[in-house]
This record gives C-alpha cells, sequence and structure tokens, in this order.
C-alpha cells in the first residue's frame, strides 16, 4: 500500500461553553487515512462532527489534540498566514453554498482569478487564458467568465467553485456537502463531473455528506460518524451492502428508495440497540 | 374533493409576464393521497399555494379551484379564513416558520384549536396533550411547555403535524415537510404523519422533490416540470414504465441505492 496522501490521528476537538455541560466534544478521537486519488465519503447526520472534521483538516479549524498529515508532512495544529498559504496549494474546499461563498458583487472570474494571482507566477494575460481552460473543464462556457453569481443556476455557480478549487491545482479537494443543495438531476451531472476530474487528474476527494445514495455514486471507501465518533468503515461495497452497526443499518433503512416505506417499527429497533 | 383544472399562473416580473403554472389539473378524492413532484422551479409549491389562496401579489392566476363544489377564487374575508382554517390544513418546510419564537408550543396548539373550531382553552389544552402522544411524542409536558428554539427540527415539525390534525380538516397540503430534517429523523415523521391520514381518512396532497419519498405515501403521483404536469400515474407505474423522458432522468438520476436494504428485502421475500 503507498503511503496515505490524508493520515488523520487522533483528533479531538471540543467547543466550550460557557458551562461545562455545555461543552460539545464535536470531534472525538477520530483517525483516518486516504490514499492518493481515491475518495473517501464521511458520512453522518448533522451534528456527527463530520463538518468539523473536514475544517480541521483544511486549517479553518484547530484541533485540540491529534495530528493532520498531508501528503507525508504534519501540518501545524495552529495554522498562520504562511502555513495556510501552502496548505492552499496541497488542499482546496467546496462549500454547500456557492451562492454565499462566492462574492456577489464580482463576476465569477473574478473568484477564480484571485486564486490564481495567489498561488501560480502567471501574468494577467496568461490568468485569462487559464481562468477560460479551467470554466471549460467544469462544463462552463467562456460566455459565463463575466457573469455575476446571481445570473448563474445553482448547479453553474457549484461549476465555479470547483473551478476555483481546480485553479490552485491541489492534489486534495474537500467537498462539503457539495452537491446537497442543487436538485437532484443538477446533482447527478456535477457528481459526474466530479469523479471525472478526480480520474484525469489523480485527485483525491474527502467527500463529507449526510446523504448515503450519493456515496454510492463517487466514494472508493465509507466513514460514518455519529456523535463526533467514527462507528463503522470501510469500502462502498462493504458499508452499504453489508453494514455491521445498527446506526449504519439505520441510516440505510431510513434512505428513500424505490418501494421503500417508513417503518416505525424497524426505526425504534434499530435506536435501541444503538443506545444498548 | 379538490378539482384544480386549468390552472395558470404568470407573475410580472421587471415588466414581463413570466410564465409560472401552465394548465395544471388534479383532482384529489376524499381520504386519498396525491403527491406532486418536481425541483425547484416546477411550480409545485405555487400549485399548493394557489389552493390556500396565497399566491404572490403580483400574480395573476386563471382557472378553478373547487373543494368540495366550494369555488375557492370566489371566497372573500371570512368564508376564506374559515376554508383556510377548518378545511384545509398546511404544513411548511421550516417549522420555525410557523411557530410564534417566544411563545410555548402549547400555545400554538391551543390557539389553533380555540380559534378555528371554538374549543375552550381548557378542553384544547388537554387535547394538545392526546396530540402530542398520537405524533409519538414521549415527554408530552415537556414539550408542551418548551419553546421552539429549544425543540429539534423534527420535534417541532411533529408539533406543527399536531396541530396540523388537529383539526381533522379534510385536506392536508404538506410542502416539502420533511427535506430540513435528518434522514432519520424524515423516515419517523414521515411514517407519523402516514398513520395520522390514514387513521383519520384525511385527504394529502404531497409535495417533495423526491420522488422515492412521494412513492411511499402517495397513491398517485404528479411529476411536473416549469410549470406543467408531464406525466402522472401509481408509483409502480412511475417507477417500472416511466412514459415521459424528464420522469426517467428524475429516476436515473438516483440510482436504486443502498444495495444491503434491497438484498435484505430481496432475502425476506426470498424466505
Amino acid at each position: 500500500m503507498t503511503e496515505a496522501i490524508i493520515s488523520v490521528d487522533q483528533l479531538t476537538k471540543t467547543f466550550r461553553g460557557k458551562r461545562s455541560r455545555d461543552s460539545v466534544t464535536a470531534v472525538d478521537a477520530v483517525s483516518i487515512a486516504v490514499q492518493p486519488g481515491t475518495c473517501l465519503a464521511v458520512v453522518g447526520e448533522s451534528g456527527s462532527g463530520k463538518t468539523t472534521l473536514a475544517r480541521i483538516i483544511v486549517g479553518l479549524e484547530t484541533a485540540d489534540t491529534g495530528t493532520v498529515k498531508l501528503g507525508g508532512k504534519t501540518v501545524a495544529r495552529r495554522a498562520n498566514r504562511r502555513t495556510l498559504r501552502a496548505r492552499a496549494r496541497e488542499i482546496q474546499m467546496v462549500f454547500q453554498d456557492p451562492q454565499s461563498s462566492l462574492n456577489r458583487r464580482l463576476r465569477v472570474q473574478v473568484a477564480v482569478d484571485e486564486v490564481l494571482r495567489a498561488h501560480t507566477p502567471l501574468n494577467a494575460k496568461q490568468r485569462r487564458a487559464r481562468c477560460r481552460e479551467l470554466f471549460e473543464q467544469v462544463g462552463l462556457e467562456a460566455r459565463h467568465l463575466d457573469a455575476i453569481p446571481d445570473e448563474l443556476s445553482g448547479g453553474q455557480r457549484q461549476r465555479v467553485a470547483i473551478a476555483r478549487a481546480l485553479a490552485a491545482e491541489p492534489s486534495i479537494i474537500v467537498l462539503d456537502e457539495a452537491v446537497a443543495a442543487l436538485d437532484v438531476t443538477v446533482q447527478a451531472q456535477i457528481l459526474k463531473l466530479l469523479d471525472e476530474l478526480r480520474r484525469s487528474k489523480g485527485l483525491t476527494y474527502l467527500f463529507i455528506t449526510h446523504d448515503l445514495s450519493v456515496v454510492q455514486m463517487i466514494a472508493d471507501e465509507v466513514v460514518v460518524m455519529r456523535r463526533g465518533s467514527i462507528v463503522e468503515r470501510g469500502t462502498t461495497a462493504q458499508v452499504l451492502g453489508d453494514p455491521q452497526h445498527p446506526y449504519t443499518q439505520l441510516l440505510l433503512e431510513c434512505a428513500p428508495r424505490p418501494g421503500w416505506k417508513p417503518k416505525r417499527g424497524v426505526i425504534r429497533a434499530l435506536r435501541e440497540e444503538i443506545a444498548s | 374533493m379538490l378539482d384544480v383544472q386549468n390552472l395558470s399562473m404568470t407573475i410580472m416580473i421587471e415588466d414581463a409576464a413570466v410564465p409560472i403554472l401552465r394548465d395544471v389539473s388534479l383532482q384529489v378524492a376524499a381520504g386519498e393521497s396525491i403527491g406532486l413532484v418536481g425541483e425547484s422551479g416546477s411550480g409545485k409549491s405555487m400549485t399548493l399555494r394557489s389552493i390556500l389562496r396565497i399566491e404572490p401579489e403580483n400574480a395573476t392566476v386563471s382557472g378553478r379551484i373547487t373543494l368540495d363544489g366550494l369555488d375557492v377564487h370566489s371566497l372573500r374575508g371570512e368564508a376564506l379564513r374559515r376554508m383556510r382554517a377548518t378545511d384545509v390544513a398546511m404544513i411548511a418546510q421550516n417549522p420555525h416558520a410557523v411557530l410564534n419564537p417566544v411563545l410555548p408550543v402549547e400555545r400554538y396548539l391551543i390557539e389553533g384549536m380555540h380559534d378555528a373550531q371554538g374549543v375552550p382553552r381548557r378542553q384544547a389544552r388537554l387535547r394538545a396533550g392526546e396530540l402530542l402522544e398520537q405524533v409519538g411524542i414521549e415527554r408530552i409536558d415537556l414539550v408542551l411547555g418548551s419553546y421552539p428554539h429549544q425543540l429539534s427540527g423534527g420535534m417541532l415539525q411533529r408539533v406543527v403535524i399536531a396541530g396540523a390534525i388537529a383539526g381533522e380538516p379534510k385536506l392536508l397540503l404538506a410542502d416539502e415537510p420533511t427535506t430540513a430534517l435528518d434522514v432519520t429523523t424524515q423516515a419517523e415523521v414521515m411514517a407519523i404523519l402516514d398513520e395520522c391520514r390514514r387513521e383519520l381518512g384525511m385527504a394529502m396532497l404531497f409535495v417533495t422533490h423526491d420522488l422515492d419519498l412521494a412513492a411511499s405515501v402517495c397513491d398517485r403521483i404528479n411529476v411536473m416540470k416549469d410549470g406543467e404536469i408531464v406525466e402522472r400515474g401509481v408509483p409502480e407505474q412511475l417507477r417500472d414504465h416511466p412514459e415521459h423522458p424528464y420522469t426517467r432522468v428524475l429516476m436515473e438520476s438516483r440510482p436504486a441505492t443502498v444495495m444491503w436494504a434491497s438484498n435484505r428485502e430481496a432475502e425476506v421475500a426470498h424466505d
């Protein structure tokens, strides 16, 4: 086995409240390893700690204890401007809502250009050409370069966010619920694009989601999180096909599918098993 | 019971009339559950809003909506209020927008019953407890005295369902009632909604973007796209023989997932 490109060891993060009973351990001794060129899905419901884990890995949040290694190198727990800039070349993030991660008053190519200016030696003319190239790679047309976010659809905006992430030429992209806000038909298109980009560029994905049906379309491996801890991990086929933990079974039982009916009895039985 | 005939709607946006609904026709019989499935902008929520006459102010509406023979568009003032309060109940996506944040949730239930049906407050308070039991809430007194911000989304949506079924309306209008909930909570809330509706014999018009979710609780489903109903049928028919290309795209966008569950169901069927 080659060395993991993302290696997280015993990561813990507690958000402290005014009183000790208000404190929440969002991530509790979590370890993961992701091989280069693969996609690991982190699945969980709200409050599972999946987003906090992602934010620690990209450096938007500071862990209390534990280590994060990217490309074999341990990253500083407390990031500063310089280390974050270096980390951004290695790892980029795409968020759920491009409407709030893109500046509504700027043409969308400016968002991509900023990244090129920060992370590449290209001059203005070269950057324009590169923007055009990146837009093409994510399935946007040259006319979209001068649009503002409000003139684009949700799917197009998410394509801009992906182009922006690609601009830094990272080896890793963290996708935090990146398709959750999209209509299902658009979701399928964006997942296909992400999958193609991963294969053609050899990218590694950390795919944060609440949605198991999406996992099947993109991930090689899956970890399931609940209340800050990983309760199950394995290949996508193992976890979706033969789940061991009752919580994973509950998630699968509750996912709508053709012919599905919500069954209160089954849900209650699984909840009791999880509690015990 | 509900009959929507050739409903069309346009909205003026910057001097241009934008069509929102085109010739939407659908019927809901008493006790029946009908799905309205589509993506954003398909017009599914606007169809629902037209029934309650809460369409946007700058909308031009044509067509005919009747509820038990009564033309909804002819209703004014007190008659319209009565229709909204007693014949129909609506469950929206976001319970926080429905419940008053500065009042305990029991006030929402009690005022609803007192105002709409003239139930004396003391009696309404008792009934509120029964209703919460019906929607699967265990610590009833605790929940009744809680403010909305103290409860989870799933709990609040159950309170809203309790309020909706309190007056035993003929028709429930549900607009993406579980979209904001976690998937495990969604399954529980859907089961509760379905049980309550069946027990009380209420009809339901269920709006959602999720075809499989609609199929789980609906007798018939209408698929909407760009303001039109493009296909309608029973869930099995749409699943196995979708006719409109858009229905097919909708189905294929979410491949039959969750191998474990389907495997297990196959095993159960085999046994």
